[in-house]
């Protein structure tokens, strides 16, 4: 996914550059798409079809994808039945959540540590050593604390994220020039004033690369916490798949979890592309 | 023009044996100058003498660690009103449009957004770069940059401009058209100048004044009046002898960085 979509960035701005050339350009990376998909299901049809694959364990596209799009991805009975599509919502809301908690933060220690000198040697040994835990180690802590559900599942989320962005945070905003500072204080511009105007935009595009990273660490937690434990949401799914033997709800999970994660990726360019406007002007 | 550094008035700028280190490792060391208001004076020097430093410690970014630093007799303890700064590079804020740029700096002064606006495009027509106002920085040519770079400068009226190789990323052409932008622009303000250069035909066209600095640490090594009328000619004898003692002593000091005492003496140069 990761070579994907650094071909796609780099597609992206010639695209801007001459626009006659743009739809040819987009329609060449849809055709490619579909082709490589369209291969990939199609060998795996054929596979099952001649009995090379066991159908029982890898049923073909052609009983998963009806399956999933009829809506028979159900998990549990009665008021605790929950669809394909509660499941998704449950967990893109943790995301959500988790990820806004973890970026705000980020960038508000972030800032703290470049700011104050006693925040930096306070403050950077602990975001340091956050940052490489593995998101899953916090899951029974998480379970413990707050119990099953929401809570536990955005707390996991944000654990994943929240080290690793800070730290990028603090890259991001020491990486501003010190031209720019200078040149802002000079004109007369206050402390707070050059943190809005000057820092914080000279920072942002650091801030969304690695907000865009944040966002699959954060997709892969949210997911592993929901089959360690937090029973709901699309990995709970899964997890029930394995349990019941239905290959078809685990291979409808697996599929949704990989559009889902594409269409995210791609949500966040287009924020990416809006929110430093003044980069694509070039 | 003539030089404007008459004797009894009262210096824009006085450095009072300033000295300045960083993690006490000398920069500069036992600085002392005066510059005269209104004229215009051109630190040059070796790289790492400490030019950049005297800037610095004039706009009030950087206390002297030794010494004192006056500007228009007040004492300098952080940025002051009535300085502008401007780099080689850096200077305009990349998220702002032009008008944006010279409206940041007007707004400081208290200005509301609206009049901000209004007062920064009139500033940019006023130097033919009207059209050019809703231009993000990267949009325009390295010389217009630098000069909504100066429009935002002047837009506070400063007493004090101090430069940083202003013009150092810039072709030959576009530089000496900057020259004579910065000297009419200069003229018109009435402000102070400092600027540092490591180009000798860039300080023999603008200077009234020559600061000559040697490095680590760096102290003044000579101060050198170029009395000339503007625009200057370069084949002036008398500015042909300036370039030659400023070039001897940069191509001393160049020398003096590069290699150690043990082999100049084995390339017996200087000897």
């Amino acid at each position: 996914m990761a070579s994907l979509d650094l071909g796609a960035a780099k597609e992206t701005r010639p695209m801007r550059r001459d626009k006659p050339r743009r739809l040819p350009r987009a329609l060449t990376t849809v055709f490619w798409f579909a082709l490589a998909w369209g291969l990939l299901i199609g060998l795996w049809e054929l596979g099952t079809a001649q009995g090379f694959l066991n159908d029982r364990i890898l049923p073909p596209p052609s009983e998963t994808i009806p399956f999933l799009l009829s809506g028979g991805a159900n998990v549990g009975f009665g008021v605790q039945k929950a669809g394909l599509i509660d499941a998704v919502v449950v967990t893109l809301g943790r995301i959500a959540i988790g990820l806004s908690c973890g970026l705000g933060l980020a960038v508000l220690v972030g800032a703290l540590i470049v700011e104050f000198v006693p925040a930096r040697r306070l403050f950077m040994p602990i975001v340091q050593t956050i940052a490489p835990i593995s998101p899953v180690a916090w899951i029974p802590f998480a379970i413990a604390i707050v119990g099953i559900g929401d809570p536990a599942a955005i707390f996991v989320v944000f654990m994943a994220i929240f080290g690793s962005m800070a730290v990028a945070a603090v890259a991001a905003f020491d990486a501003v020039p010190g031209e720019y500072v200078k040149v802002a204080t000079t004109l007369g511009a206050g402390r707070l004033r050059i943190w809005f105007r000057v820092l914080l935009p000279g920072a942002l595009p650091g801030i969304m690369t690695m907000t865009r990273m944040s966002l699959f660490g954060a997709w892969m937690a949210v997911l592993a916490g929901e089959m360690a434990g937090i029973n709901s949401g699309l990995g709970y799914l899964i997890m029930m798949g394995q349990q019941m033997y239905n290959m078809k709800l685990v291979m409808s999970g697996i599929i949704t979890i990989g559009a889902i994660g594409f269409l995210l990726d791609r949500v966040m360019l287009l924020i990416q592309h809006r929110v430093l406007w003044w980069e694509r002007r070039t | 023009m003539t030089a404007r550094t008459g004797a009894g008035i009262r210096p824009a700028i006085r450095f009072d044996h300033v000295s300045k280190a960083f993690d006490n490792r000398p920069a500069v060391e036992d600085i002392d100058l005066a510059v005269a208001p209104g004229s215009f004076t051109v630190l040059i020097g070796p790289s790492g003498c400490g030019k950049s430093t005297l800037l610095g410690m004039s706009a009030g970014l950087e206390p002297p660690t030794e010494g004192y630093v006056f500007v228009h007799d007040c004492e300098v303890k952080g940025p002051t009103e009535g300085t502008a700064l401007l780099f080689q590079q850096h200077n305009l804020f990349p998220w702002m449009t032009a008008a944006g740029n010279v409206a940041f700096a007007l707004e400081n002064t208290g200005l509301s957004r609206r009049d901000a606006r209004g007062e920064a495009l009139r500033l940019l027509g006023h130097v033919g770069l009207g059209a050019f106002a809703d231009k993000v920085p990267a949009e325009l040519s390295g010389g217009m940059r630098q000069r909504v770079a100066l429009v935002r400068a002047f837009a506070l009226k400063p007493r004090l401009l101090l430069m940083d190789e202003p013009f150092g990323a810039l072709d030959h052409q576009t530089r000496r058209m900057m020259q004579a932008y910065l000297l009419a622009t200069w003229r018109d303000s009435g402000a102070t100048v400092m600027l540092v250069t490591h180009d000798l035909t860039e300080a023999l066209v603008l200077a009234d004044r020559i600061v000559l600095m040697s490095g680590s640490p760096g102290r003044v090594t000579e101060v050198i009046d170029v009395i000339a009328p503007r625009p200057r000619d370069l084949a002036d004898p008398a500015l042909a002898a300036i370039c030659r003692r400023l070039e001897a002593h940069l191509e001393a000091e160049a020398i003096r960085g590069e290699f150690g005492p043990d082999e100049l003496a084995r390339l017996g140069v200087l000897s």
